[in-house]
């Protein structure tokens, strides 16, 4: 078996960990699949955010949900940007589809969530989905893309994503502390 | 030329007996930046000294706040490729952070002249 093979392995044993899964293997994506992967993840997570500002009361949640609405916009308007100048397309894969699908299932049992409850689900999903996607991106997805400029753009988005790890791992703790 | 030259020197004399003590201090403050990157401030401690001059460039594509510990100064947004900059006085507090980002702080050491 081979070192990216092993990687695979170890990502799919992350992925069930996590509640995220998928049959589509990311490491069959080209670089403006990848795009589209990426996009999507930046606006499911801005739509969790949307939903616990709406939900909670939290100062620790809503200040983190503030956050990842001004930073995944701003990571998404930076890839559209980026398109343009190549004057490309990002491209619509299944792989999008399935993360689409599994952040419906998570907002459907949110919103049957208030108070404490919903803010511990949320920090918890926000904890796992980071982690999860932060390790998509730096093990597969960085070392996949061969555009010089978006792999740049990857690797910068990274270093911000890997903020918001930690800081959910604080909004996490947070929030325990309300029980 | 010789009675040119004396007045020049007594003149000197004089302009800097009256010279204000600030006067003297500004000619002394100095300019300090931390640049923003990578959701870090670099450098994280700078040691300034009252009447020097701490400007921040924000070169991340995340909008980040330079916010004291106790929020007695704060630079608001600060966009990508934003600058902001502050006169050191003896009573500011030295420690500050993003209020964006909770894992981001730096620090300024603040001396008298």
């Amino acid at each position: 078996m081979k070192w990216r093979e092993v990687g695979f392995v170890v990502l799919a044993a992350m992925l069930a960990l996590s509640g995220l899964s998928w049959a589509e293997s990311p490491a069959a994506l080209n670089d403006l699949q990848i795009a589209h992967v990426a996009y999507t993840a930046d606006l499911i997570d801005i739509r969790y955010a949307h939903l616990a500002l709406g939900v909670s009361k939290n100062p620790a949640v809503r200040a983190f949900a503030e956050t990842m609405i001004r930073d995944h916009t701003a990571v998404n308007d930076r890839a559209l940007a980026l398109l343009k100048k190549l004057k490309v397309q990002s491209q619509d894969n299944a792989f999008s589809h399935q993360l689409l699908d599994q952040s419906d299932g998570l907002v459907d049992e949110l919103r049957q969530l208030s108070g404490s409850a919903f803010d511990q689900r949320y920090a918890r999903n926000e904890l796992s989905y980071h982690h999860t996607v932060n390790e998509l991106v730096e093990k597969t997805f960085i070392p996949k893309i061969g555009n010089p400029q978006m792999k740049a753009l990857f690797q910068e988005a990274l270093v911000i994503f890997k903020t918001h790890e930690q800081h959910a791992q604080r909004m996490v703790d947070a929030v325990a502390l309300q029980r | 030329m010789r009675r040119l030259g004396i007045a020049v020197v007594t003149a000197a004399a004089v302009a800097a007996a009256l010279t204000p003590a600030g006067v003297a201090r500004d000619v002394e403050s100095r300019r300090h930046r931390v640049t923003i990157a990578g959701l870090r401030f670099t450098p994280a401690t700078v040691v300034a000294h009252s009447g020097d001059t701490v400007e921040w460039v924000n070169r991340d594509l995340v909008t980040h706040t330079v916010t004291a510990r106790d929020e007695s100064w704060d630079s608001h947004e600060l966009a990508e490729n934003a600058t902001w900059e502050m006169h050191i006085t003896d009573s500011m507090v030295g420690d500050y952070f993003c209020r964006y980002h909770s894992t981001m702080h730096g620090r300024l050491v603040i001396r008298r002249r």
